[in-house]
């Protein structure tokens, strides 16, 4: 081979890789631009967890935050009202669970807003989670209850999780 | 050398260039889906630990659920029952060992997941303290009824560590 050979297809080779490299370059714009996206919704998802944890473990503020809906008139969330009616719990108990639900709600969206970035054994174990918590009767109740204030599009994919086989708690 | 084969080196080292481009694009890539599952462990061990280690929450959820289960008439879920008859735990511990047990198994889980980018001696070390953990009674009773839920590469990697231990101990 001489070197005017090894020149074409050295020439060749380069003008395949300009194109593949535009083709990477805007993939990798995508993905630059998701990443951002998902780590901006990360922190606001884990910084609202935490609010959210804070009324479910602190009496206190569980007591307060139900002083207040009480004494503004306005109607209990249907997860609380369902609770009280149901089990007996106090107000105050009931909304704290629903902090905690909500907690763990947004947490599973996240995850699943992002569901392609994980691996698939990943998501096995994720979905097996999400099926044991959905079929059980008390994340049920918040499910069914507080549907219309979820996440949407979190609601969906979890109604379809749970219509597959093995749906059964664990 | 003449300019033509130096021009036709150039060409072939740029394609090169191009190549290890691509490699490196896809290292970010993976660096990316890492910091989202990291970000996910994370959320889930603070979720699950706060839960575990508040005393009240627990057993407002055991409340609920209790008399929930009593009204609807379903069963507890497998491990709860066997944590109930089985251990003699009350309903509020069984909830505390699944939540203390679920964050332990998640970093685990997902250390494995990731366990050919440590060093060797990380390995080593994870190792050894995994294999000290898993063979303890606790994890090996939630393990074994949880087992159908969680990452499949996970539990054949610890399925295979409990293994060498039971042949090391023989």
């Amino acid at each position: 081979m001489n070197w005017e050979e090894v020149g074409a297809i050295g020439q060749l080779l380069g003008s395949v890789a300009v194109f593949i490299t535009l083709g990477y370059l805007a993939l990798q714009v995508r993905h630059a631009r998701m990443e951002t996206r998902r780590s901006a919704s990360s922190v606001r998802v884990s910084m609202t967890s935490q609010q959210m944890m804070a009324f479910a473990v602190d009496e206190r503020l569980a007591r307060v935050f139900t002083q207040a809906v009480i004494g503004f008139g306005s109607p209990l969330p249907p997860f609380m009202s369902e609770l009280v009616r149901v089990t007996g719990v106090t107000t105050e108990e009931a909304a704290s669970l629903l902090f905690a639900f909500n907690a763990q709600f947004q947490s599973f969206a996240h995850s699943i807003e992002f569901i392609g970035e994980l691996s698939s054994e990943e998501r096995r174990e994720f979905e097996g989670n999400l099926q044991g918590m959905f079929t059980a009767p008390l994340f049920r109740s918040y499910f069914n209850n507080q549907r219309p204030m979820l996440n949407q599009h979190a609601v969906r994919y979890i109604e379809k999780l749970l219509t597959q086989p093995g749906s059964t708690p664990a | 050398m003449s300019w033509e084969a130096i021009g036709a080196i150039g060409q072939v080292v740029s394609a090169l260039a191009f190549l290890l481009a691509i490699v490196q694009i896809g290292h970010a890539r993976s660096d990316a889906r890492r910091a989202f599952a990291q970000e996910r462990v994370d959320r889930s061990i603070q979720l699950n630990m706060t839960s575990a280690a508040n005393e009240r929450l627990m057993a407002i959820r055991a409340k609920a659920i209790e008399r929930l289960r009593v009204a609807s008439g379903d069963p507890l879920p497998p491990f709860f029952r066997a944590a109930t008859e089985q251990l003699g735990l009350s309903l509020e511990e069984a909830f505390t060992l699944a939540s203390e047990q679920m964050a332990r198994w998640t970093s685990i889980a997902h250390t494995i997941s990731y366990l050919p980018e440590l060093s060797q001696a990380e390995r080593a070390q994870f190792e050894r303290t995994a294999r000290v953990g898993i063979t303890e009674p606790i994890f090996r009773f939630w393990f074994e009824h949880l087992r159908s839920w969680l990452d499949p590469n996970a539990v054949r990697y610890i399925d295979g560590l409990l293994a060498q231990s039971s042949s090391t101990s023989a």
